[in-house]
């Protein structure tokens, strides 16, 4: 239960939740829960044999495989020419979304032109666009990065753009009546407020992009880490596909768990942190 | 009131008796202790209109938690006609500041909900009853309206059906009007204090406004701004309720609006030394 | 999206900013609308009469028309959309029937939010593309992978928007519903269930359209039939008006299945009517 006053909100530990556990036991306990998980695992697979391992190979031989990975160089020079797709695709991305985003946001009459175009594209699930993005740009990287950057833009741009419409007017005034100039009512009024949005429209955006880079690389092409896991997994070879799995579950975290730092870091004033 | 009956109180034993009510709360984000309430020691007699007057963050919520069973004390007790709370009751009804009413039930859903909790829907009457309290607080004709329809003075109206048709010996009132316009609270603190005077209802009655407190209460409690203590209590002494006290006796109310004013005024210096 | 016809902040100066903030919403529309055939008037001059685009890539909005009177006339969307719809239905029913129990687990139970809630929230940050080679591996090229695809897309969006709208349930509305007398047990279904009904709808909401997603990629990537199918297939042969109007097909069940969501939260929670979402 929370109660609030004037000193601020102290929460009490509600009733139906009578035992307080630090973070660290639900640590320990998590890791043990997940070690189990991996035992039963093991077990079900490559003791009593009730998995066939050639479907789903016991944790130990998925391991094993990630070690060959990761001493592997093709490995790292298809995350690597993954990754750089991606970091290519979302700095375009998030430059012109960004920018698009707070012209759109300060713009009524620029919103009212561009609205039906980016409401049409905001509907159309762009994934389905791949394939004629393989058949314009080729099969190189040319039509990944494409991918990436129209399936992160929309996030960037929409999410900037909620930011700035809430900016009250009130706000952009008394702002201006202390002398403020159009500059600075720009850079110390509107950024800082449209930051928190835009950071969670590049979240979405990472998640997106990523989508894009894999899926592209599915339909066409021969490098990178989405046609490595493809190859894996038509070769039937499942511990090395698990494992490239296991790779992309950590990239993607990592990537959002950054930005979630950054969030914090540069907008310390935002209250939800968990936006997805 | 007249004085016949405030006799016939003084006589009985109190309704409401807390002794030494001490709550402190565990702040989560700094890991230190609050304490919110201090050995507070109170009798409210049957009948009686006690308001609770105190500056943000005093306690007084939480005194009233506590009387309604939703907050444990740490140490002391409260006493319901000899029994200790152990939790909410039926004896005990709340009217909360944000109204708290169920966004999904309809007006007399809304009334009807303490009924169906106690189980009460079996009684024949109980129709009778909801549509009683909702005509009683001038809701007629919005039984089938959404909260989220109405203004929050007639969302709070609701609040005040929801309670009365519970019939409690006990209607705790937390800052009842404070989330309601001007305009309306004052039209509704007259109301409510005439449903208070017709129905002879036991309130405890949380307020931050030193009008309320004077033209509601029989007694005020001052509460000082910290730890959660009892500055003073005060006898108002004058005859009806709501804005026809002011009318009554416009000196007393005029004195004790200045008397409470510098006490308030006094204790928010001290709070923010 | 109706952020596009909000007042906004303004830096002055902007006449027609003034002029559209003036203008009701169905004049916005109906301006929006106007907007929409002149542009799409522009599109056909710019690639299909001028031919400053290569039609091949993006092309007019003639030749999407004409592609969609091919499908439908060929029989190829009869042939395709059946089984993207089955797949997608199975696939978005498993996930209601898997999210909807854990979601209120993870809700109510602090052990349940604790452990699974990490593990979920590991494979949910972790986009549905990376699980399909193994989807393709485990259940051949039938619909299989798609369900599984639709399944794990729309799965997590629901389960969390539960989870939180149990975890957020206004405190006081608690308290009033245990000063009146509402026992622990009583409290699940009076007041946390219903409270959390429209962040469901809200999860729901999300899930349509994660689920389409889902079933883009899974059928994109090596299905033999579904609307994925015929795009691809389309797209090889050059014949890109018909891939485009097959996804336009796409895009309108999509906006179908939001809008039969939204209807039946209106049926089910009359209460959130109207209410800004």
């Amino acid at each position: 239960m929370t109660i609030s006053s004037a000193t601020g909100i102290i929460h009490i530990d509600p009733d139906r939740r009578p035992i307080k556990t630090s973070n660290t036991t639900w640590r320990i306990r998590l890791t043990l829960v997940i070690l189990a998980f991996l035992l039963i695992w093991q077990a079900a697979v490559a003791w009593f044999k009730l998995i066939p391992s050639n479907f789903l190979p016991a944790p130990t031989e998925v391991s094993v495989a990630f070690g060959e990975l990761v001493v592997n160089p093709n490995f790292w020079s298809a995350l690597a020419f993954s990754l750089g797709n991606m970091a290519v695709g979302l700095a375009m991305a998030i430059g012109v979304g960004v920018f698009v985003g707070i012209a759109l946001g300060l713009s009524p009459a620029l919103r009212i032109t561009v609205a039906p175009f980016l409401w049409l594209l905001y509907s159309t699930p762009k994934v389905a666009l791949a394939p004629i993005f393989i058949l314009a740009l080729g099969l190189g990287s040319a039509s990944k990065i494409g991918l990436v950057f129209l399936l992160a833009v929309f996030p960037v741009l929409l999410n900037t753009m909620e930011g700035t419409l809430t900016v009250s007017p009130s706000l952009v005034n008394a702002a201006r009546v202390y002398g403020a100039s159009r500059f600075s009512v720009g850079w110390k009024i509107i950024a800082p407020a449209t930051l928190p949005f835009s950071l969670v429209g590049i979240q979405r955006a990472v998640a997106l992009g990523f989508t894009g880079e894999i899926l592209g690389e599915f339909l066409g092409g021969a490098g990178g880490i989405g046609h490595m896991l493809e190859y894996a997994a038509y070769k039937f070879l499942m511990d090395e596909a698990l494992a490239i799995v296991f790779v992309m579950v950590i990239v993607s975290n990592l990537s959002l768990g950054l930005i979630s730092i950054v969030r914090r870091k540069l907008a310390p004033w935002d209250t939800d942190q968990k936006g997805m | 009131m007249t004085t016949e009956t405030a006799q016939r109180r003084a006589s009985t034993a109190p309704l409401i008796s807390a002794r030494g009510v001490t709550v402190k709360f565990d702040v989560a984000r700094t890991g230190k202790q609050m304490i919110a309430l201090s050995n507070i020691d109170l009798d409210v007699m049957e009948g009686e209109c006690v308001t609770v007057l105190g500056p943000s963050g005093c306690g007084k919520t939480t005194f009233m938690n506590v009387v309604a069973g939703l907050v444990k004390p740490t140490s002391g007790s409260v006493f319901i006609d000899g029994d200790e709370v152990s939790g909410p009751g039926p004896d005990r009804a709340v009217v909360f500041q944000d109204y708290a009413l169920l966004p999904w039930r309809t007006v007399f859903d809304n009334v009807r909900f303490g009924l169906e909790m106690q189980k009460k829907l079996s009684d024949g009457d109980w129709r009778d009853r909801v549509q009683n309290a909702i005509d009683m607080v001038g809701l007629s004709g919005f039984e089938s309206s959404y909260p989220r329809e109405l203004s929050g003075g007639m969302q709070q109206r609701v609040g005040l059906a929801r309670a009365f048709v519970a019939e409690p010996r006990i209607l705790l009132m937390d800052e009842p009007l404070g989330a309601v316009d001007a305009l309306t609270r004052e039209v509704m603190r007259d109301e409510i204090g005439k449903l208070i005077a017709q129905t002879g209802k036991t309130v405890l009655f949380i307020t931050h406004s030193i009008e309320e407190a004077i033209l509601l209460g029989d007694r005020i409690v001052v509460f000082k701004s910290k730890p959660g203590e009892i500055k003073e209590i005060i006898t108002t002494g004058i005859e009806g309720m709501g804005s026809e006290r002011n009318a009554q006796n416009d000196e007393r109310f005029h004195e004790l609006r200045e008397h409470l004013w510098s006490v308030l005024a006094n204790e928010a210096a001290a709070a923010s030394k | 999206m109706t952020s596009f016809l909000a007042t906004g902040p303004s830096l002055g100066g902007s006449r027609v900013g003034a002029w559209l903030a003036g203008l009701s919403l169905r004049s916005r529309i109906l301006l929006i609308s106007a907007e929409v055939v002149v542009m799409l008037a522009l599109w056909q001059l710019v690639v299909g009469v001028f031919r400053w685009i290569n039609p091949v890539f993006v092309p007019a909005p003639l030749s999407i028309f004409s592609g969609l009177g091919d499908i439908l006339s060929s029989g190829a969307v009869a042939a395709n959309a059946p089984a993207s719809l089955q797949a997608w239905v199975v696939g978005f029913g498993l996930a209601l029937v898997i999210a909807i129990p854990l979601g209120l687990l993870l809700g109510v139970s602090l052990p349940v939010d604790r452990i699974v809630g990490p593990i979920a929230w590991a494979i949910y940050a972790t986009p549905s593309v990376a699980y399909q080679p193994l989807a393709k591996a485990w259940f051949g090229f039938g619909i299989g992978p798609v369900v599984f695809l639709v399944l794990v897309s729309a799965v997590f969006p629901i389960m969390f928007n539960l989870a939180a709208g149990i975890r957020t349930t206004n405190t006081s509305i608690i308290s009033a519903a245990k000063v009146y007398g509402a026992s622990k047990f009583r409290l699940y279904p009076a007041i946390y269930l219903p409270s959390t009904v429209p962040f469901l709808f809200a999860g729901l909401r999300q899930g349509v359209v994660l689920a389409t997603i889902g079933m883009m990629v899974a059928e994109l990537s090596g299905a033999a039939v579904g609307m994925g199918a015929l795009i691809i297939r389309s797209t090889n042969t050059y014949q890109v008006g018909q891939a485009f109007a097959a996804i336009m097909l796409v895009v309108i069940f999509t906006i179908s299945m939001v809008q039969v969501t939204t209807l039946v939260e209106r049926w089910v929670a009359p209460w959130t009517r109207g209410a800004g979402k």
